[in-house]
């Protein structure tokens, strides 16, 4: 009785499958109706077009899985580079600070000084460069 | 991109792209296929459209092309390839059995002879899980259009498989009548 119940409805089902009116859940029920192996004589037909998506729908899903699955490792390798560039930037980053100077400091020929007493002495020296002793400056002024 | 992203900036193209197909078919109906396919087209590469510069130049394209496939193969071209069809199936000699493995694979030779946009919808209701609802969305028509196609290739695929397999029946029973 219960078996002559599914069965009607199987064929309805049919019916509105091939109008193009059933949902996924309904084509869902279908192909596992079919997958089954005792099917009645009549509807033997439509065994292996059920089975063909059945397939199908398996290959589909693999198909995804392999791509998630290369996403997964596109997403660690790039985790892993990204990590990697902001390891050496903050390394670059503290390496340089040690060098770097804070408060008041000078720059000479691209050094950087503290010192107060180094950069007097540095001053003077170039001071001296290009300072004129009195002789010079008498010198220049009563050449004539 | 997602369906809503898709509705906004590829859709409003499809009066646009209809004209076109119409002067490139000089045939209504069978312009109206071939955007509906186009859109199709279009959906699959949604994730890469933001990197054309222009995506109405690219739907014009995909159109144009469709338009010049099917000007160079028409429809009833797929009764010439049934003969291609039973060949490779095995289902030519009768004198082999055929497993079910055989008729499975033969149903996947059948829907590779549908017309493309009735192969692409068959593909996506029965194997990518797209309710005809989402379809019609996708390819800005009604769902009654989406169902009748839908219904025209799963019929073609049943006719067909039962026209090959009684035509097989047929020529086994000949066969033993005559041996």
């Amino acid at each position: 009785m219960r078996e002559r119940k599914i069965e009607m409805e199987i064929d309805d089902l049919l019916n509105k499958y091939f109008e193009g009116e059933t949902s996924c859940k309904e084509e869902q029920w279908i192909r596992d109706y079919f997958s089954k192996e005792e099917v009645p004589a009549h509807l033997l037909c439509y065994k292996p077009m059920f089975a063909y998506f059945k397939n199908e729908i398996s290959i589909e899903q693999n198909k995804k899985k392999i791509i998630s699955g290369r996403k997964k490792f596109i997403y660690t390798l790039s985790s892993i580079a990204a990590c990697a560039v902001i390891a050496v930037g903050i390394s670059t980053f503290m390496h340089s600070s040690n060098d770097s100077c804070t408060g008041n400091y000078v720059m000479i020929n691209g050094k950087c000084y503290t010192d107060e007493a180094t950069i007097k002495a540095y001053a003077k020296a170039s001071f001296q460069e290009v300072a004129t002793s009195k002789d010079e400056v008498f010198a220049e002024l009563f050449n004539d | 991109m997602n369906l809503e992203q898709f509705k906004i900036n590829v859709l409003p193209l499809r009066e646009k792209l209809l004209n076109y197909s119409r002067k490139m078919t000089e045939e209504t109906s069978d312009a109206e296929d071939i955007v509906q396919e186009a859109f199709l087209k279009l959906w699959r590469i949604r994730e890469k459209l933001d990197e054309y510069r222009s995506i109405d130049a690219l739907a014009t394209e995909i159109v144009k092309n469709l338009c010049l496939d099917r000007w160079r193969s028409p429809a009833h071209a797929s009764s010439i390839e049934l003969d291609e069809i039973k060949a490779q199936a095995g289902w030519d000699n009768p004198e082999r059995a055929l497993v079910e493995q055989d008729q499975v694979r033969l149903i996947g030779k059948i829907m590779e002879t549908l017309p493309p946009l009735q192969q692409t919808i068959i593909r996506m209701k029965d194997i990518e899980g797209y309710e005809s609802k989402e379809i019609a969305e996708i390819t800005g028509c009604d769902i009654q259009a989406v169902r009748m196609n839908l219904s025209r290739a799963r019929k073609k695929v049943r006719e067909v498989f039962l026209q090959l397999t009684n035509e097989r029946k047929e020529n086994r029973n000949g066969n033993r009548r005559f041996a």
